[in-house]
C-alpha cells in the first residue's frame, strides 16, 4: 500500500467528489496505463473496506493521482464516509494501480460507451487515446446536466469524438446501433449499471462481434444478499455471513485468510473450492462449465444460492 | 508447430460472411453455402475465387479472378467498408491461405474473425531466417532461397504473425556445419 495525501477535494455535484491525490515529497506515484484503480483503504466499524477508484487524470503525469468518488445512495460506508471524513490534508493508504480495463492497443478503433459514474476509467482512457493518435468515440449517458460535472474535466475532443445523452431530455445511447455500425477492427469498451453492460454484450453477440473485442467494467455495489452459512470443512468451523457482507469479507472477519486482489470477480485469485452446496455465481471469471459445475466459487462477490455451503478451508 | 486448419464451418451470429478460395477450396465453399442456406442464414455472401467452375450458385454474389493479386486488391476494398460481425473464411493451399490472411488483418481482423481450411497439394510461404525473404510458394522440404542463396530447411515451425513456416539453413553434409 502507498501513503498519499489529499491535497485537493472539489465538489462537483451534491453527489460528485473529486479528490486529488499527492505522494510525500520526493516519494514518485507508480506510472499507470489508462483504465487503471486503485484500493482506497476506509476505516471501518468492524473493519477495513478496500474500494476500488477509477483514475481519472492523465495518466503520463504522475505528480498527482485523481479520483472521483459518487456518494451511493445505501452506502455501507465507504463513499460516505469519503464524503464525510476525508478532506484536504488527511492522509490515505491507497493500493498501487491494477488495471483490468485495459485499451487494446491493437485495435483500429475504440468505441467507448458509460453510463454515469462509468465515465471515470475513460477520462484516463482519452488522454491515451489523444496520444497515440488512435480513431475513437466516447460515447456519454448520465441522468442529468448536473450530474454530468466530470464532463468539464475533459481535454478538448475533436467534434463527432464525443456524444452526450441527457436522460432528463429523454435522450438514450442505443448501442445496438451504435454497434451494427461499426467498421472491422473496432473494440468496444463499456462501463455503467449493470444494465448497460449486459445490452452492450448481448447486442454485440448478436451482432457477430467475437468476444476479444467487447470489454466492459462493472463497478460491482457489494456482493451482499440473504444471509446463509457457510462451513470450513478443514477447520470444521461454521460462519453466518450476513446480509450486508461479502462471504470474502465473512471469511476475513473470522480471522480465515483469502488471498485475493481485485475483490471484483474478475481476477480469479480469491477461488475457493466447493465440497458441499451451490453458489450464485456473480463473477466474471469462472467458464459457463465451471459455475453449472458447482465446484468452485468466487467469494469476493458470489454468494450460496441456499442456506449453506462448505468450503474446501 | 503449424497452423490449426479446420474444414469451413457457418459462423452463427455473423452479418456478413466472405468466403475466398483458390481452385482447391471449391468442395468447402459449397460445403459451406449449403450450411448457411440450410440454416436460413440471412447473413451476405460473399464468394471470391479464382475459377467460375462449381461456384455455389445460390450465393448472392460471387466474382472470379485470373490472380491472386487481383483477388487481394478486390478482397481489401471489400473488408475495407466491411461492418464488425463479418467472418472471413479462407479454403486453399497454405500459400492462398496466408497471401489473403494478410490482407484480413491488415484491414483489422482478429483471430476469431478468420476460419481456414487447407486443401490441395502441400504448397506453403516459407520465411528465410538469415536475409528474412518471403518465399511464396513452397511444395518441398528444402528450398534454395532467392533472396540469398542459401540452402533452407522447411521446419513445422509457423508464425502467425509473418503467416509462414520458418526455413533454417541446413547443409546437408557430414562436414561441420553451423546452424544459424
Amino acid at each position: 500500500m502507498l501513503e498519499v495525501r489529499v491535497a485537493c477535494v472539489d465538489r462537483l455535484t451534491p453527489e460528485i467528489r473529486r479528490f486529488t491525490l499527492v505522494a510525500d515529497r520526493g516519494i514518485e506515484l507508480p506510472r499507470y496505463s489508462a483504465g487503471s484503480h486503485v484500493l482506497v483503504r476506509i476505516p471501518g466499524r468492524n473493519r477495513d473496506y478496500r474500494n476500488p477508484y477509477s483514475l481519472i487524470g492523465n495518466p503520463s503525469s504522475t505528480s498527482t493521482y485523481q479520483i472521483a468518488v459518487r456518494r451511493a445512495e445505501r452506502s455501507r460506508g465507504g463513499s460516505a464516509h469519503m464524503h464525510d471524513a476525508v478532506k484536504p490534508g488527511a492522509r490515505l493508504w491507497i493500493s498501487p494501480p491494477l488495471n483490468s480495463f485495459p485499451i487494446d492497443r491493437l485495435a483500429h478503433r475504440h468505441l467507448m460507451i458509460a453510463g454515469g459514474i462509468g465515465i471515470t476509467p475513460f477520462m484516463a482512457y482519452v488522454y491515451e487515446l489523444l496520444a497515440m493518435d488512435a480513431a475513437f468515440e466516447l460515447h456519454y449517458a448520465f441522468a442529468d446536466r448536473r450530474r454530468a460535472a466530470l464532463l468539464e474535466a475533459l481535454p478538448d475532443l475533436a467534434t463527432g469524438s464525443l456524444m452526450l445523452y441527457d436522460g432528463s431530455a429523454g435522450e438514450r445511447v442505443a448501442p445496438c446501433r451504435l454497434l451494427s455500425t461499426q467498421p472491422l477492427g473496432t473494440h468496444v469498451y463499456v462501463c455503467g449499471p449493470p444494465t448497460l453492460i449486459e445490452t452492450v454484450r448481448r447486442s454485440a453477440q448478436a451482432l457477430g462481434w467475437p468476444r476479444s473485442h467487447v470489454h466492459w467494467e462493472q463497478f460491482s455495489a457489494p456482493a451482499t444478499g440473504r444471509s446463509f452459512t457457510v462451513r470450513l470443512a478443514r477447520s470444521g468451523r461454521a460462519l453466518r455471513v450476513r446480509p450486508d457482507k461479502s462471504l470474502l469479507e465473512a471469511l476475513e472477519e473470522a480471522g480465515v485468510p483469502v488471498p485475493n486482489l481485485c475483490r471484483a470477480g474478475v481476477c480469479g485469485h480469491c477461488r475457493i473450492r466447493m465440497l458441499a452446496g451451490e453458489a450464485e455465481h456473480c463473477d466474471d471469471y469462472l467458464s459457463d462449465e465451471d459455475k453449472a459445475a458447482q465446484q468452485h466459487i468466487m467469494p469476493c462477490v458470489s454468494r450460496a444460492r441456499g442456506d449453506r455451503i462448505t468450503l474446501d478451508l | 508447430m503449424g497452423p490449426n486448419y479446420k474444414p469451413l464451418s457457418a459462423s452463427a451470429n455473423s452479418r456478413r460472411h466472405v468466403i475466398v478460395i483458390d481452385r482447391h477450396g471449391v468442395e468447402p465453399a459449397r460445403r459451406l453455402s449449403s450450411e448457411l442456406d440450410r440454416s436460413g442464414d440471412t447473413g451476405e455472401l460473399l464468394t471470391l475465387s479464382e475459377q467460375e467452375d462449381g461456384l455455389p450458385r445460390s450465393r448472392k454474389a460471387r466474382e472470379t479472378f485470373d490472380s491472386l493479386d487481383r483477388l487481394r486488391s478486390r478482397l481489401d476494398a471489400l473488408l475495407r467498408g466491411a461492418p464488425m460481425g463479418t467472418m472471413l473464411y479462407i479454403a486453399g493451399t497454405e500459400s492462398f491461405i496466408w497471401a489473403v490472411n494478410t490482407i484480413a488483418v491488415r484491414r483489422g481482423l482478429g483471430d476469431s474473425e478468420i476460419r481456414r481450411e487447407a486443401c490441395g497439394p502441400r504448397i506453403r510461404p516459407v520465411f528465410c531466417a538469415h536475409c528474412r525473404a518471403l518465399i511464396e510458394e513452397v511444395s518441398a522440404s528444402r528450398v534454395s532461397c532467392p533472396g540469398c542463396g542459401r540452402s533452407l530447411e522447411v521446419r513445422e515451425h509457423f508464425s502467425t504473425r509473418l503467416g509462414a513456416y520458418l526455413g533454417v539453413c541446413s547443409v546437408a553434409s557430414t562436414s561441420k556445419a553451423s546452424v544459424d
